[in-house]
């Protein structure tokens, strides 16, 4: 079982730690370096948490845990006006990254108004390729309750919507976080930041039970290791300039590498064991840019598990 | 933050309508019109749909004229304009440039701008704070006011403004709600 997360400290002699965390059988899935500070999200096993914590004290820097930490989330907004921006779509957004999660803020062409809200089929398979759909909606509880959810009803991935008014559940969604719709001013007092962590407690156990239907039929490979394989095989991926070349979902990744020029490289990647990559995923052009997206298949469809 | 008493709103849901009111107060503080506009009453049916706002208008402050700007006086030169108050001095310029042209102007310094011409320029107005004032408040009950309320009928004078918005072409009902808040409101 790998634990997530974060280290924040220094850049001098943050390596010792890098090397310790691959040492123990871990991964390192983004580093961010910002002028002297590097924040690491990375996954160590459960047992070796103390050793982590040990080497983080002797550099003076701090280890937080960070539940989402390997999950890619779709913050999405009716649109990108500044009725939903920079409040409260970019401070729940990141809040979700100082949480480990990679998310992307998604503003959509027809969200707004109740006659014309709907999903276009490029926008629907963006946020279907998602772990989680977050969506940020209004201050009317019959807006969001009786015609809002067309947003969302068609979605395979968990939804979790958040709303000004308070209310127990709506429909289709996984859970409902109220409390929030529209602002024009920050997070900053107590109540407004549990309310935060409110929607990262409803994201942990969303994700939580998906992590557990994964496993009912575990994916034929670990995602961390296929970054690993693929990091390793295809040195381009290194030279990304993205903060992320290979951001990871539960159940797949997303290669920041042109589809065009890279798809049957990625597919032809070589396992130890014999089988390529192509026997254990999936591998389509995104909706996002012309970027890879690679899905593992489980161990029933692909027949074996490495 | 403006006294909340200063923003009433009527709505059929009273969860949204206490949201609204708290959006609005921290819209118009946000963007520095909470002392120019008082009185606000709002209606909003989501269900209708429809969103009403009147608002009384601040009295502003008289417009700005070149003279109040600069001084002018005849060099051999051209007119020599002196910087009294600099925070007008682009609307100063943009006037002059359209009078004159871009060729005819030069700005010595900070404080000085030499136009090049014998005559005596009209004493025009460079800066209208009601304009701007109309400019902020009409900018700040669009971010009130639901997104999605494209179809917008509004009425603005010196003293107040009423603004109707909908998704749907506006009916001649919501047309006179508007005018009985603008009645009830004594404008």
């Amino acid at each position: 079982m790998l634990e997530p997360l974060m280290y924040t400290g220094g850049v001098y002699r943050h390596d010792e730690l890098t090397e310790l965390v691959e040492d123990l059988g871990g991964h390192i899935l983004q580093k961010n370096v910002m002028q002297l500070e590097v924040v690491l999200l990375i996954l160590v096993p459960a047992d070796d948490i103390s050793a982590v914590e040990e080497k983080a004290a002797e550099l003076l820097g701090t280890i937080t845990r960070a539940p989402l930490i390997g999950t890619e989330i779709a913050v999405v907004a009716p649109s990108l006006a500044y009725h939903h921006m920079p409040h409260p779509t970019c401070d729940v957004a990141e809040y979700l990254r100082r949480n480990g999660a990679k998310t992307n803020i998604i503003g959509l062409a027809r969200g707004v108004g109740r006659r014309a809200a709907q999903l276009t089929k490029s926008e629907r398979g963006l946020i279907n390729e998602h772990d989680l759909a977050l969506f940020i909606l209004g201050d009317f509880l019959s807006c969001i309750r009786d015609v809002k959810y067309q947003l969302y009803e068609d979605l395979d991935v968990p939804t979790i919507v958040t709303g000004g008014p308070e209310c127990d559940a709506v429909p289709y969604a996984y859970a409902y976080i109220g409390g929030i719709g529209r602002r024009a001013k920050g997070f900053h007092r107590d109540f407004e930041f549990a309310i935060l962590d409110g929607i990262v407690a409803k994201i942990s156990k969303a994700l939580d039970e998906r992590r557990e239907e994964l496993e009912k039929d575990p994916l034929s490979v670990s995602p961390f290791r296929l970054m690993d394989e693929i990091t390793e095989q295809i040195p381009e991926v290194g030279e990304s300039l993205s903060p992320t070349p290979i951001t990871m979902h539960l159940d797949g990744m997303r290669i920041k590498l042109p589809y065009d020029q890279y798809g049957e490289k990625v597919r032809n990647v070589k396992f130890i064991e014999g089988p390529t990559l192509s026997d254990v995923a999936e591998v389509r052009p995104s909706y996002m840019r012309d970027y890879l997206i690679l899905k593992i298949k489980t161990k029933s469809v692909a027949g074996f598990a490495l | 933050m403006i006294d909340s008493e200063k923003v009433a709103v009527e709505s059929p849901d009273n969860q949204g309508a206490r949201l609204i009111e708290e959006l609005t107060s921290e819209i118009l503080s946000d963007l520095d019109v909470a002392q120019s506009l008082s009185n606000i009453r709002i209606y909003i049916d989501p269900d209708e749909p429809v969103f009403i706002l009147y608002g009384k208008l601040a009295v502003s402050p008289p417009d700005v004229k070149i003279s109040d700007v600069a001084t002018m006086t005849h060099t051999d030169d051209g007119l020599k304009l002196d910087i009294k108050n600099e925070r007008y001095v682009n609307d100063l310029l943009d006037k002059l440039i359209e009078r004159y042209g871009k060729a005819n102007i030069l700005q010595l310094d900070r404080y000085t701008v030499l136009v090049a011409t014998d005559d005596d320029i009209p004493d025009e107005t460079v800066y209208e704070p009601a304009t701007e004032l109309r400019r902020k408040v009409i900018d700040s009950i669009r971010r009130v006011a639901p997104e999605g309320y494209r179809i917008i009928k509004h009425d603005i004078t010196s003293s107040y403004i009423l603004f109707i918005a909908s998704e749907e072409p506006l009916k001649e009902e919501w047309i006179d709600q508007g005018r009985r808040l603008l009645k009830e409101a004594g404008a």
